[in-house]
């Protein structure tokens, strides 16, 4: 099991920087999730640290080892693509075998490995097919045991799921926690999904325009987030944000703000005391943390209802350009222009400053 | 009872599967497929009318010009491949464009790759200068070619054939290889490059590999350029020894006006040039179709 460690890593292409000094530790056997939208520099980062794209400054230490300078097939990593890479003129066994062959091991011993990979990963009886003739979810396996023949310290991941529709999705997610679990190598994956970073990450690295965001364990992110960018990212439905102004300083155990619709909210006192009277903030509430009330604090009108069978989603029109989302569960009796009211949970609202961070830090 | 009804030793096709047939062909496609159809057959007459006159005698020729040989006789190759040298004109072609069109390739393929594939200054540079060679008129090398090929003492030889040919195809090859090696998906460079491949490990074991529909592409049209060009190996080749087939078929015309018009034997000798490039086609025509349409579907 191997760390990896990132000092200062910077990305600049021409007079553009893309990646604006990003540190991390990453521990041995870790599965770090690096997450965030598109082109916020995730998928860069990963490609640095398996030697595809240079580094512009920075370090990158690798099983305590500076690797900036060494060449990618000797790091010890092994990569999985989103579109998968597999050669289309070779066989799945010619695929796995492919990086052993050019390390020099026998026929023997190639055949040997692959079979072994094939075993865990169910690949026996299509080690003969090429790759056009395989599934997507094939494909994907392939993919992963051409990664896993390589024995690498580390294993790098693409938005491995990103090709695959809904359901197979949620399998091969499974598949990769188990292979986790079952292999114990450090894994850094890859994502835009933020349910997958959440239901498969030991870390979630959350990064937007080269920044990273926050680093922390899922429920760590979702429970604390260190901005707003982290907490509408992380979560959903996404966090419901209404800009609001603090009536009440701090020192209580709860503070009132008054909303943009001219609503009074009772909210918990952030800890570290930071909220002063007459402050512009922005009150964060997720879905899941609004109950629907008759006589509750912020009234409005339904606009939409999105019935999934388990839960409902209530889009509430409460006077300000965006609605409010309530999730509920299980299927309630409400109807579209219904007039009604939600409570809010006061100890789960977060508050945000003018620089959109957290209050609670 | 089943809607296919069968008679024993005989495909049946139900009354009411044929009507669907012609009912589903609209007026549009008909004329489409009609005028293919006249089209490809006004092609392949004439060409099969060569082909059949060259096994008929001279008589017969003129006499039964639409009918099939009474006899097959192949006297006209064997008098053109041996009296009128053929033989050698042809193991001339054969050397030549086969030599041409190899070393074209192992040129002109690693080149378009680099240029497809990788970043350096002055890529685009060197790019548009293969380009720009395709714009060259090659009338306006003869005279240039011939001198330097005499300074070199390859003139009148087919060392020095195969060096023009090479030089000349070279701009167009790279320009058709350097699209097909860009339309290959860089996570599959990427891929190798984490396995362990060296950029020419790369190229040889990936990229050359998934690029042979665009490589078998240049390849035949090459061969069928080469094996047709008449200009400049007439221009730069004398000796009879050293003719090519189309020099050979053009002395065989000429020779017509003495030997009072064989043409029999003519088309006996358009058939021999003829044919090999008809069967290369053949054998690669699928790959070259993959090539074509490569990078058109994902």
């Amino acid at each position: 099991m191997v760390s990896v460690v990132l000092k200062d890593i910077r990305k600049t292409y021409e007079q553009v920087e893309v990646l604006k000094g990003v540190d991390l530790d990453i521990r041995e056997g870790e599965f770090c999730v690096f997450v965030g939208p598109s082109g916020c520099g995730k998928s860069t980062l990963l490609r640095m640290i398996a030697g595809l794209e240079s580094i512009s400054s920075g370090e990158l230490w690798i099983d305590g080892q500076l690797a900036n300078d060494i060449a990618p097939a000797k790091r010890g990593l092994a990569m999985v693509f989103q579109s998968y890479a597999l050669y289309p003129h070779m066989t799945v066994a010619e695929n796995m075998g492919f990086g052993l062959r050019l390390a020099g091991k026998t026929k023997a011993e190639i055949a040997q490995r692959v079979r072994d990979v094939a075993t865990i990963l169910q690949l026996e009886t299509l080690l003969d097919r090429k790759p056009k003739a395989l599934s997507g979810g094939q494909r994907q396996r392939v993919a992963i045991g051409r990664a896993i023949a390589r024995d690498p310290k580390v294993f790098l991941f693409d938005e491995p799921l990103s090709n695959l529709d809904a359901e197979l999705r949620v399998r091969m997610r499974i598949e990769l926690a188990r292979l986790h679990e079952q292999l114990g190598t450090t894994m850094i994956y890859v994502t835009h999904d933020q349910v997958e970073a959440m239901t498969l990450a030991d870390k979630i690295v959350v990064l937007d325009g080269g920044i990273v965001q926050q680093v922390g364990s899922p429920l760590e992110l979702y429970t604390r987030p260190a901005n707003r960018f982290v907490a509408g990212f992380i979560g959903s439905p996404k966090m419901n944000f209404i800009e609001a102004e603090a009536i009440t300083q701090g020192n209580d155990a709860c503070s009132t703000i008054l909303l943009a619709n001219k609503r009074q909210l009772k909210v918990r006192t952030p800890a570290s005391g930071s909220l002063k009277q007459g402050e512009a903030v922005t009150l964060g509430i997720r879905p899941e943390h609004l109950t629907l009330s008759e006589h509750g604090a912020i009234p409005g009108e339904i606009e939409v209802v999105e019935r999934l069978g388990s839960e409902t989603y209530i889009h509430l029109n409460i006077g300000l350009p965006l609605p409010l989302v309530i999730k509920v569960y299980g299927n309630p009796e409400v109807r579209l222009h219904q007039a009604i009211a939600v409570d809010v949970m006061e100890d789960q609202c977060h508050l945000f400053d003018s620089n959109e961070h957290s209050h609670s830090r | 009872m089943s809607h296919l009804q069968q008679t024993p030793g005989q495909p049946g096709i139900s009354s009411s599967k044929k009507a669907r047939w012609t009912g589903n062909l609209s007026v549009a496609q008909a004329i489409s497929y009609l005028l293919l159809a006249v089209s490809s057959l006004f092609t392949v007459f004439f060409f099969a009318w060569v082909v059949i006159a060259s096994f008929k005698k001279n008589r017969d020729l003129f006499k039964f010009p639409w009918r099939l040989p009474d006899t097959w006789s192949i006297d006209n190759f064997v008098k053109v491949w041996t009296t009128n040298q053929f033989g050698v004109y042809f193991s001339n072609s054969i050397v030549v464009v086969c030599l041409s069109v190899i070393l074209l390739l192992i040129v002109a393929t690693p080149a378009a790759y680099v240029l497809s594939r990788s970043r350096f200054r002055g890529r685009e540079g060197i790019t548009n200068f293969f380009i720009v060679g395709m714009g060259i008129p090659v009338p306006l090398l003869f005279v240039p070619l011939f001198v330097t090929l005499s300074y070199i003492h390859l003139a009148d030889t087919l060392t020095g054939l195969i060096v023009v040919y090479i030089a000349l195809s070279i701009p167009f090859t790279v320009y058709v290889l350097t699209s097909f090696f860009s339309s290959l998906p860089h996570e599959l460079e990427d891929a190798a490059i984490l396995d362990g491949c060296r950029d020419w490990q790369v190229f040889w074991h990936v990229m050359l590999p998934l690029a042979m529909p665009g490589v078998a592409t240049v390849a035949l049209l090459n061969f069928v350029w080469l094996w047709n060009e008449y200009q400049l190996s007439l221009v730069l080749i004398n000796s009879p020894e050293n003719r090519t087939l189309s020099l050979g078929l053009y002395a065989l015309i000429n020779s017509m006006q003495y030997s009072g018009g064989d043409w029999a034997s003519l088309f006996a000798g358009v058939t021999i040039v003829t044919v090999p490039t008809v069967i290369l086609y053949l054998f690669l025509s699928e790959r070259m179709i993959g090539g074509m349409t490569m990078g058109g579907v994902k």
